[in-house]
C-alpha cells in the first residue's frame, strides 16, 4: 500500500466506524427503552435490563470483531520508501 | 470498621510490587533509552501490543469515580444507570479506530512524542500548543487532585487508617513509580492494574450477593421495596436528558481526550491497534456494567434511604465493602479502586510533564538554538515529574475548593477543547490555525461558564454548548484564517 491508499483506507475506517457509532445507538434505544415497553421480566431481572446492558454490550463487541476483520486492513505506519522491508511484516 | 493491618497489608504489598514492575522495566529497558531518552521515557519507544495498549488505555479512562461514584449512583438509580454506563463501549473503537492509525503515521513522520507535537505541527502555531499546554497542565492536575482525594476517602473508610496514611500509602508511591518507569512502567502497571480492578470487581460481586441473601432475594427486595429502581427512567431520576448528556460526555466525545489520543502514538503496528479496539470494547463493557451491577444489588444489604448512610452515594461503595468482605478480603478489593484512581493519576501526572518538558522546554530551547544534551533532558524530565507529582500530592491533603470547580470542569472542558481540534485536524483539509485557535478558546470558555452559571440548552448538559461553539468557531475560523502550507498538509492527506 502506498501512502495514499493508506490514508483512503484509514478513511474508509473513520466512517466506518461512524456508522458503527450509529448502529450502537439505534440498538442501544431499541433493546433499552424500546424493550422496556414490553414489560418482561425474567429470573427476577427487568427484560430490558439484559436486553439494552449485556445486550449492547455483545452488540458491540460482535460488531468491533466484524469492523476489525472485513474493514480495518493492517499495513505498515512507517513511509514505505524508508523502509522496504516493514511492507512484507504488516502483509501476513 | 476494622482498624487493624489485615485490611492494610493488600494495598501496600500491590504498591510495593508496581514500584518493583516499575524499577524492573526502567532496567531492563535501559538498552532502549540511550538510544532516545525523550521518546523512552514519555511513549515507551512506540513499542506497546494490543492487550497492553488496550488495558492501559481502559485504566486511564476508568477512574475512581467508575468504582465508588458511580456504583454509588446505580445504587440509588438502579438499572437506569447501567443502562446509561454501557454507552461507554463505543469509546475505545472511537479513539483508536477513528483517530488511530492517522495519528501513528503522522508521529512516526514528524517524530512526535506528544499530541501537542502533533497539534503544534498540524496547525503550523505555537500559540495553539502553548494554549494546548496550559489546558492540560491544569484540566490534569485538577483530575489527579480529585483521584487523591477519592483514593484515599475510600481507604479511610474501609480501613479505619486516616484519609493521611491512606494519601500516603498509594499516593507518594504512584508518583515516584511514575517517575521511574516512564510511560513504559505505566502502561504496564496500567494493565496489572486492570486485572486487578477486574478481580476486585467479581470479589466485591460475590460478597454482596452472598451477604444480600443471593441475587433472587435481592431482586424481590427491590421490586417491594423500590420498584422504580426497574425502570429506565426510575420513576423520573434518570430522564431522557441525562441518558443523552451521558451519551455525548462519556461516550462520543471521549473520542478527544489528549489522555486517550496520546496512546496512538505509542502503538507497535497496526495488529496491535486491531487487538485493542476489541480487546478493550470487551472489557469497558465488563467493567461498569459489573461495577455499577454491584451497585445496584447493594441494595440487598444497604435497604435504607440515603440518609442512613451519610446522605452520599459516594459512601455507598466502601460500606458494602465494609459490610461483605472480612479484613483481609475487603483489603484486597480496595485495591481495584485504588488501582482505578493510580492508574489514571499516573498517565495524567506523565502526560503533564511531556507536555512541560517536551512541548515546553525542549521547544523553547531548540527554537532558540540552544542545544539540550541527553542527560540534561533525562534528569529534568525525571525532577519535573516527581515535582509536579508532590505538589499534587501536597494539594490533594487538603484540597482548595476552586480544585473541585476545575476537576467538574475537566473532562467535559478538555472535549470542548480537543475533539475538533483532532478530529477536523485529520480529516478536514481547510481546519488551520484560525479555526483551531478559536475552537479551542470559545469551545473551552463557553463551556467553562455554561458549568459555572448552570446553563444549559434543553436540559442537556453543557457539553453540548461547548462542542457546538467548538465546532462553529473551527468552522468559521478556518474559512477566514490563512490556508495551511501545501508542504504540512501533504503529510496529513
Amino acid at each position: 500500500m502506498n501512502r495514499k491508499q493508506k490514508y483512503g483506507q484509514i478513511k474508509r475506517e473513520a466512517i466506518a466506524c461512524f456508522w458503527a457509532l450509529v448502529a450502537i445507538i439505534v440498538f442501544w434505544t431499541i433493546s433499552g427503552l424500546g424493550v422496556s415497553q414490553l414489560n418482561i421480566t425474567i429470573f427476577h431481572t427487568p427484560l430490558w435490563a439484559i436486553t439494552g446492558c449485556i445486550g449492547t454490550w455483545i452488540f458491540s463487541v460482535i460488531l468491533v470483531i466484524w469492523l476489525v476483520k472485513y474493514v480495518f486492513k493492517a499495513f505498515s505506519l512507517d513511509d514505505e520508501e524508508e523502509s522496504p522491508e516493514m511492507e512484507g511484516a504488516d502483509e501476513q | 470498621m476494622n482498624s487493624n493491618y489485615l485490611a492494610l497489608l493488600p494495598v501496600f504489598i500491590f504498591m510495593i510490587s508496581m514500584l518493583a514492575v516499575s524499577v524492573f522495566l526502567r532496567k531492563s529497558n535501559a538498552k532502549k533509552e540511550s538510544q532516545g531518552f525523550v521518546k523512552e521515557y514519555f511513549i515507551g519507544s512506540r513499542s506497546l501490543g494490543g492487550f497492553v495498549l488496550a488495558m492501559t488505555t481502559v485504566a486511564t479512562y476508568s477512574s475512581v469515580s467508575s468504582f465508588v461514584g458511580g456504583p454509588g449512583q446505580a445504587w440509588s438509580i438502579g438499572f437506569g444507570w447501567i443502562y446509561m454506563s454501557v454507552v461507554q463501549v463505543t469509546a475505545l473503537f472511537l479513539v483508536l479506530g477513528v483517530l488511530g492509525k492517522k495519528m501513528a503515521i503522522v508521529a512516526r513522520k514528524i517524530d512526535a512524542v506528544t499530541v501537542i507535537d502533533v497539534i503544534r505541527h498540524r496547525y503550523q502555531s505555537d500559540v495553539v500548543a502553548s494554549i494546548s499546554a496550559l489546558i492540560i497542565v491544569l484540566f490534569f492536575s485538577a483530575t489527579m487532585v480529585a483521584q487523591f482525594v477519592g483514593g484515599a476517602k475510600l481507604f479511610e473508610a474501609v480501613t479505619g487508617y486516616s484519609y493521611l496514611v491512606g494519601l500516603c500509602v498509594f499516593g507518594l508511591v504512584v508518583v515516584i513509580y511514575t517517575t521511574v518507569g516512564g510511560f513504559r512502567g505505566v502502561a504496564i502497571t496500567d494493565t496489572i492494574c486492570s486485572i486487578v480492578m477486574l478481580f476486585g470487581m467479581f470479589l466485591l460481586m460475590a460478597g454482596v450477593l452472598k451477604q444480600g441473601g443471593g441475587y433472587e432475594h435481592i431482586m424481590e427486595q427491590i421490586a417491594v421495596n423500590k420498584p422504580e429502581m426497574l425502570e429506565p427512567f426510575s420513576g423520573g431520576n434518570m430522564p431522557l436528558t441525562l441518558y443523552i448528556s451521558q451519551w455525548m460526555l462519556v461516550g462520543i466525545f471521549t473520542i478527544g481526550l489528549p489522555q486517550s489520543v496520546v496512546r496512538n502514538l505509542s502503538y507497535k503496528d497496526t495488529k496491535s491497534l486491531h487487538r485493542a479496539i476489541i480487546i478493550g470494547t470487551i472489557v469497558v463493557g465488563a467493567m461498569n456494567i459489573g461495577m455499577n451491577f454491584i451497585g445496584v444489588i447493594s441494595q440487598g444489604i444497604l435497604p435504607e434511604g440515603l440518609d442512613a448512610y451519610g446522605n452520599s452515594v459516594d459512601n455507598i461503595i466502601p460500606l458494602a465493602i465494609a459490610k461483605s468482605l472480612p479484613p483481609l478480603l475487603a483489603g484486597i478489593t480496595i485495591i481495584g479502586p485504588i488501582a482505578a484512581s493510580i492508574s489514571t493519576i499516573s498517565s495524567l501526572l506523565l502526560s503533564s510533564t511531556s507536555s512541560i518538558i517536551k512541548d515546553v522546554y525542549l521547544y523553547e530551547k531548540a527554537k532558540r538554538g540552544s542545544a539540550v544534551s541527553e542527560n540534561r533532558a533525562k534528569s529534568f524530565s525525571q525532577l519535573c515529574n516527581l515535582i509536579l507529582g508532590l505538589a499534587i500530592f501536597a494539594i490533594s491533603i487538603n484540597p482548595p475548593d476552586v480544585i473541585w470547580k476545575i476537576n467538574m470542569f475537566a473532562f467535559g472542558g478538555l472535549e470542548s477543547a480537543f475533539v475538533w481540534v483532532f478530529l477536523l485536524g485529520l480529516f478536514w483539509k481547510k481546519a488551520n490555525k484560525t479555526g483551531a485557535f478559536w475552537s479551542m478558546a470559545c469551545g473551552t470558555v463557553v463551556y467553562c461558564a455554561a458549568m459555572l452559571f448552570g446553563f444549559k440548552i434543553a436540559g442537556i448538559h453543557q457539553i453540548l454548548i461547548g462542542i457546538s461553539v467548538a465546532l462553529v468557531a473551527m468552522i468559521i475560523g478556518s474559512y477566514f484564517g490563512k490556508k495551511t502550507d501545501q508542504e504540512t498538509l501533504d503529510i496529513y492527506f
